[in-house]
């Protein structure tokens, strides 16, 4: 087997069944990034194709693949090399790889696809005149044809007559700018709908009517469904961390170094005071940009089905890392960090980047809170069953009502003004319990606090 | 070559698959010098852009499925879907061996093309055009009905030709049973008596008179006065515009929608002043189909009838 020479940037291999069974990271991560896991199906769609046709003809297949992991475009060189005999499956070599960020649809493309996708998965679909009245109806789901029968007879009338909408006190029909997205009830249908407005004619948006389009997430119950079918759960709706997220991102990394330019003056000369309104703005819009995040990770976490990719790592390792990385900051504070040594170690099963985003809440909070000229100190204990690393800072410290609302969603403990969201602790113990751990806070007022990360320990084998 | 390769009775099998596999190849090499030499005449092509020919192949492909699924509708089949789509491809083949078939597919696709250009370029509404407008206001309660029922075929084609659909209902007769024999040459899959029951459902639903072609032919007969008003492009929208010019002239609706693409500027200019317009009238509707191209100098001294007797001297009197 080829595959297996030295000269491959990382490997693969693949049973009967196409799944992959065995991949160095950088396939794996590529696999992880598409949605599979290991063992698992062949996520990666080209690579499944090539992998596929060598398995299928029995030859060796070499070529190019492009595939889209997160917000990257992957170009790679890949071989595949059938298994002959028994073993049914192929091994993967990677000859090269080529990274480049994936090519974002800019704001026009971004809203004329969304308005495509609109068309073409609305089930109810209606022609407006120019006050919203129904002028034409036609619905293609079931349990809106009597809606459509009931707009089609009182054609005339502003489509709002016929639909429940939420809360609506306001008197209809509402500006076309403030329906559109909006979800509505329909009497007969148990689903939800969403309303899609869109403006016809020119120069003003909505001269010669409007398009309406009915489009919902869910899929109509089927009457003959087998009762042991599963009922599908609600779809999981990435609003913020899918949608919202990669937009905002990049106009508020604009904001932010622009903002910076200003405040170093490397721009030019400027008053002392505008210098530090430029700091003020760069300060809010990295609170925003760690707001986004926090929220993006909050919708991961609070979906179903929500799991990690665990990992046999090092606790210590992880601790020294996260130590290293706000060390500057602690510095800045005069506050002393302290990691656990180098070379003490503690193995654990959890995902490293996940463990690491947790400790760098914990030591990011007690440097935020913690008086300058103190102490942070990093400890690790336990072994076996259950591993631990504690966060000890000399802080103020939480009353036992504190500690019991420390960790709930929003939670800002009457603090403001300092760029919390008030969600990491939240997200931080989701994360931990979602890999069979936990975190828990032990504090007294005026003596600091411990916040205690524990996760499920790994024997070395002997 | 050996005695046996020339008589296909003694292939074996396998020879005789690659032998069907040869013989069919050999067909598409026959074409490809014609159609290519065609495509790079017409250097991109509005006529064939990809997006076209998609269109056209998904209405013929929308029209099995709609027969199929009423097939295994009234057979009873567990997943009518499922059953369309294993049969779809194929028929839809077989129904797109008809030109007329294919014409009317064309024809729509570049009607609906036509509509959305205008729409976006001058802003000319393709459901709600002003005289359209000015029949759902007229004081004929007839003209004023059929007006609304235009309206509501109107705004369903266009959100037909967005999901590249052709409902069967919305073919012109001959098309209809051209699609339903076609499907009930080579129906299979469920007993004679579904597909006898599925042909009648079918039948039933269909009205000639309720189509969308077929309004439009009468609301273009309605407007009275030579149908001046829907001469006019920018006053009708593209679909009253091209039945009015059909009627006006006597020629095929669809031959006058693929008049409209630009390498049929004679066609159009011909049937524009058949249709008894003016050279500046002509011309007003030119800039709007055609921005770029501007009428021949010498053109305001064609006479009407003479640019009748030119159409009619053409041997193309209906696509396909």
């Amino acid at each position: 087997m080829n595959a297996h020479s030295s000269s491959y940037l990382a490997r693969g291999r693949t049973n009967a069944d196409d799944h992959l069974i065995e991949a160095d990271e950088l396939i794996a991560a590529l696999q992880r990034s598409c949605g599979g896991e290991i063992p698992g199906m062949l996520a990666v769609p080209a690579l499944l194709e090539r992998v596929r046709q060598a398995r299928i003809a029995g030859t060796r297949i070499s070529g190019a693949i492009e595939a889209v992991g997160g917000e990257d475009v992957i170009h790679a060189w890949v071989e595949i090399f059938p298994h002959s005999g028994s073993e049914a499956g192929c091994s993967i070599g990677i000859a090269d790889w080529q990274v480049s960020p994936a090519a974002r649809d800019d704001d026009a493309q971004a809203t004329a696809r969304h308005l495509e996708i609109e068309r073409s998965v609305a089930d109810l679909w209606a022609r407006l005149d120019p006050g919203q009245g129904v002028l034409a109806v036609e619905a293609r789901a079931p349990d809106l044809a009597a809606l459509a029968l009931r707009m089609g007879q009182g054609a005339g009338r502003p489509w709002t007559d016929f639909v429940e909408l939420p809360g609506a006190v306001h008197e209809q029909p509402m500006h076309w700018r403030l329906l559109g997205g909006l979800a509505v009830r329909v009497p007969e249908s148990p689903r939800e709908w969403t309303v899609t407005l869109v403006p016809l004619g020119g120069p003003e948006p909505g001269q010669s009517g409007f398009d309406l389009y009915l489009a919902s997430d869910a899929v109509l119950p089927d009457a003959e469904t087998p009762a042991d079918a599963e009922p599908a759960g609600p779809p999981a709706t990435h609003l913020i961390g899918r949608n919202l997220a990669p937009v905002l991102r990049q106009p508020i990394a604009r904001i932010i170094a622009n903002a910076e330019t200003i405040r170093t003056r490397l721009a030019g000369p400027l008053a002392e005071e505008y210098s530090n309104y430029a700091a003020d703005i760069a300060a809010a819009g990295q609170h925003l940009l760690a707001l986004i995040e926090d929220l993006s990770d909050l919708e991961v976490v609070e979906a179903e089905g929500f799991v990690t990719a665990p990992d046999e790592i090092d606790l210590g390792d992880v601790a020294r890392r996260a130590a290293g990385i706000l060390a500057v900051r602690a510095k800045e504070k005069g506050i002393a960090l302290t990691a656990p040594p180098a070379g003490a170690s503690v193995p654990v099963v959890a995902e490293f980047r996940r463990v690491l985003q947790i400790l760098l809440n914990l030591v990011g909070n007690a440097i935020r809170y913690s008086p300058e000229g103190s102490q942070i100190r990093l400890e690790l204990s336990g072994e076996g069953e259950k591993a631990r690393v504690s966060v000890i800072d000399d802080g103020p410290g939480l009353d036992k009502e504190q500690q019991a609302r420390v960790f709930e969603k929003f939670e800002r403990l009457g603090r403001s003004g300092d760029g919390g969201s008030g969600l990491g602790l939240y997200i931080s113990r989701r994360l931990a319990r979602a890999m069979g751990g936990d975190l828990t806070v032990e504090s007294e007022p005026g003596n600091g606090a411990s916040f205690t990360l524990e996760l499920p320990g790994h024997k070395p084998p002997e | 070559m050996t005695e046996s390769g020339t008589n296909s009775a003694s292939y074996s099998p396998i020879e005789a698959v690659l032998a069907g596999e040869l013989a069919r190849g050999d067909l598409v090499l026959g074409t490809v010098g014609p159609m290519l030499g065609m495509l790079l005449a017409n250097h991109d092509s509005a006529l064939f852009s990809d997006e076209i020919v998609a269109n056209v192949r998904g209405m013929g492909l929308h029209v099995a499925r709609q027969t199929l699924v009423a097939q295994a509708n009234a057979g009873g089949l567990e997943d009518p879907f499922a059953f369309a789509a294993e049969h779809g491809d194929a028929l839809a083949e077989s129904l797109a061996q008809n030109l007329q078939f294919l014409g009317h597919c064309h024809a729509l696709a570049l009607e609906h093309r036509l509509a959305m250009q205008l729409e976006r370029r001058n802003a000319i509404d393709p459901v709600l055009s002003p005289l359209l407008q000015s029949l759902i206001a007229s004081s004929g309660t007839d003209t004023a009905q059929l007006a609304m029922a235009l309206l509501a075929a109107q705004a369903r084609f266009v959100q037909q030709q967005r999901r590249v659909e052709l409902p069967l209902a919305e073919l012109p007769p001959p098309l209809f049973e051209h699609a339903l024999s076609t499907w009930r040459a080579q129906a299979d899959g469920t007993d004679e008596n579904a597909i006898e029951q599925a042909g009648k459902r079918l039948r039933d639903a269909y009205d000639p008179q309720a189509t969308r072609l077929a309004l439009l032919e009468r609301a273009a007969g309605a407007v009275g006065d030579g149908m001046k008003a829907a001469l006019s492009i920018g006053h009708a929208g593209a679909a009253l515009f091209l039945a009015a010019l059909a009627l006006a002239t006597g020629q095929n609706r669809d031959l006058v929608a693929v008049a409209t693409n630009e390498s049929q500027v004679g066609r159009l200019a011909l049937a524009l002043r058949a249709a008894g317009l003016k050279p500046e009238q002509i011309a007003e509707q030119f800039v709007l189909i055609h921005p770029g191209i501007t009428l021949p100098a010498a053109f305001d001294t064609l006479r009407a009838d003479r640019a009748a007797a030119i159409l009619a001297a053409s041997d193309r009197q209906v696509l396909g």
